[in-house]
C-alpha cells in the first residue's frame, strides 16, 4: 500500500471515529506532502512559457498537450489577474526531442485580455517532427 | 618631412577604414526589424496579417478529416486566392505561404497549376525528344499525376467609419473534390483592425 492510499483510508476512517487533533494532523500533513507536487507541476508548466516585457498580471492557469492526427496540439489557458486590460502578443515555438526548432519562427499574434479575462490559446504544430514546444509571451504595455 | 606626412596620412586612412569596418553593419539610414513582429503602421492588410492567416489556415487544413485521416499523401491543385477587397494585396504571397506549410508537413503535395504545366511539358519534351539526354535517366512521359482536390480561397473586407475606422477582413479557404465537384472542407479566419480616422 502506498503512502497516498494509507492517507486516504486514514482520513475516511477519521470521519467516523477519530479525534479532532488527529484529523487536523493528517489533513495538515497531507497538504504538506502534496503542496510540493502541485508547485512542481505548476513550475513545470511555467517552464514552457518564455516571458518578455510586462506579463506579471498574466498567469498560466492550465496547460494541456496532446498528439492529434499526428500533430502536437497545445492548449494554454491564461488569466489576466489585473482589473485593467492587458495587450499581449504570443507565439509557439515547435521543437523536436533534442529541443531544436523544427520550424521557422511563427508570426507574433496580438491579443487583448480584458480585466480578469481568461483565454485559451491553441497551437497546432505544422509538422509531425514537433514533439515539444515553448510559448513565447510578450507584454506589449 | 614628406615621408612623415605620407606615413601619418596612411595611418589615418587605415584607422578610418578600421572604424568603418568595426562590425558587420554600417550606415545609419535604415535598420532591420524582426519580420515576424506585428506591423501596425496602418490598418491595411499587412505582411504580419498574411503570416498569421497563412499559419492558422494551414494548420486548420492539416487537421481536417480529408487530410488528417487520409492514409496517402493528399494531392491538391491550388488556384489563386481572389482578392475581393478594395486594397491591393499580393494574394500569391498568402497562397505560397500556405503551400509551403502544407507541403512541409509531409501530408500534402501539390500538382502543378495551369501556369506551371507548360514548363513541365517543355522539360519532359526536352528530356525525351531532343536526343540530348540518356534515356535511362530521362523522366518518362505519361507519368504525371492529377490532383484529387482543388484549393480555392478568397479575401474579403468590410469597412466601418465612426469615431474610429474599423476594417474587418475575412479569409476563406475551400477544398473541393475535383472528380465529384463537391466541397469537402472549408474554414475561415477573421481579422479586425481599428484605427483613428
Amino acid at each position: 500500500m502506498n503512502m497516498a492510499n494509507w492517507y486516504l483510508i486514514e482520513l475516511l476512517q477519521l470521519s467516523n471515529e477519530a479525534t479532532m487533533n488527529k484529523r487536523i494532523f493528517l489533513i495538515a500533513s497531507t497538504a504538506f506532502f502534496l503542496t510540493p507536487f502541485y508547485s512542481v507541476a505548476q513550475e513545470g508548466k511555467e517552464s514552457k512559457v518564455r516571458r518578455t516585457g510586462s506579463t506579471s498580471s498574466i498567469n498560466l492557469v492550465d496547460l494541456r498537450a496532446v498528439v492529434r492526427n499526428g500533430l502536437l496540439t497545445v492548449q494554454a489557458t491564461f488569466q489576466n489577474d489585473s482589473s485593467r486590460g492587458a495587450p499581449i502578443n504570443y507565439r509557439f515555438k515547435w521543437l523536436d526531442e533534442s529541443k531544436i526548432k523544427v520550424t521557422d519562427d511563427e508570426n507574433w499574434k496580438p491579443m487583448n485580455l480584458f480585466g480578469g479575462q481568461t483565454v485559451d490559446i491553441v497551437g497546432i504544430a505544422p509538422t509531425p517532427l514537433a514533439s515539444d514546444f515553448i510559448i513565447e509571451l510578450n507584454g506589449s504595455n | 618631412m614628406q615621408k612623415l606626412t605620407n606615413v601619418i596620412l596612411t595611418l589615418g586612412f587605415i584607422s578610418l577604414l578600421g572604424a568603418c569596418a568595426s562590425g558587420p553593419r554600417y550606415g545609419g539610414g535604415a535598420s532591420y526589424v524582426d519580420p515576424k513582429s506585428i506591423e501596425q503602421t496602418t490598418n491595411e492588410f499587412s505582411m504580419s496579417d498574411i503570416g498569421m492567416v497563412a499559419e492558422e489556415m494551414a494548420v486548420k487544413m492539416l487537421q481536417s478529416p480529408v487530410i488528417a485521416q487520409s492514409k496517402d499523401i493528399v494531392r491538391i491543385q491550388v488556384t489563386d486566392v481572389k482578392n475581393l477587397t478594395s486594397e491591393y494585396i499580393n494574394t500569391a504571397t498568402i497562397t505560397n505561404k500556405i503551400k509551403n506549410k502544407l507541403v512541409n508537413s509531409g501530408r500534402v503535395e501539390f500538382a502543378g497549376s495551369a501556369g506551371q504545366n507548360q514548363a513541365a511539358v517543355d522539360a519532359l519534351r526536352m528530356q525525351n525528344q531532343s536526343g540530348l539526354y540518356d534515356s535511362k535517366t530521362a523522366a518518362q512521359m505519361g507519368k504525371m499525376q492529377g490532383a484529387k482536390y482543388r484549393l480555392e480561397g478568397s479575401l474579403t473586407s468590410m469597412t466601418q467609419r465612426g469615431d474610429v475606422k474599423s476594417i474587418s477582413y475575412n479569409f476563406n479557404l475551400s477544398l473541393i473534390d475535383i472528380q465529384r465537384n463537391v466541397q469537402v472542407w472549408g474554414d475561415d479566419k477573421e481579422l479586425r483592425k481599428v484605427s483613428g480616422r
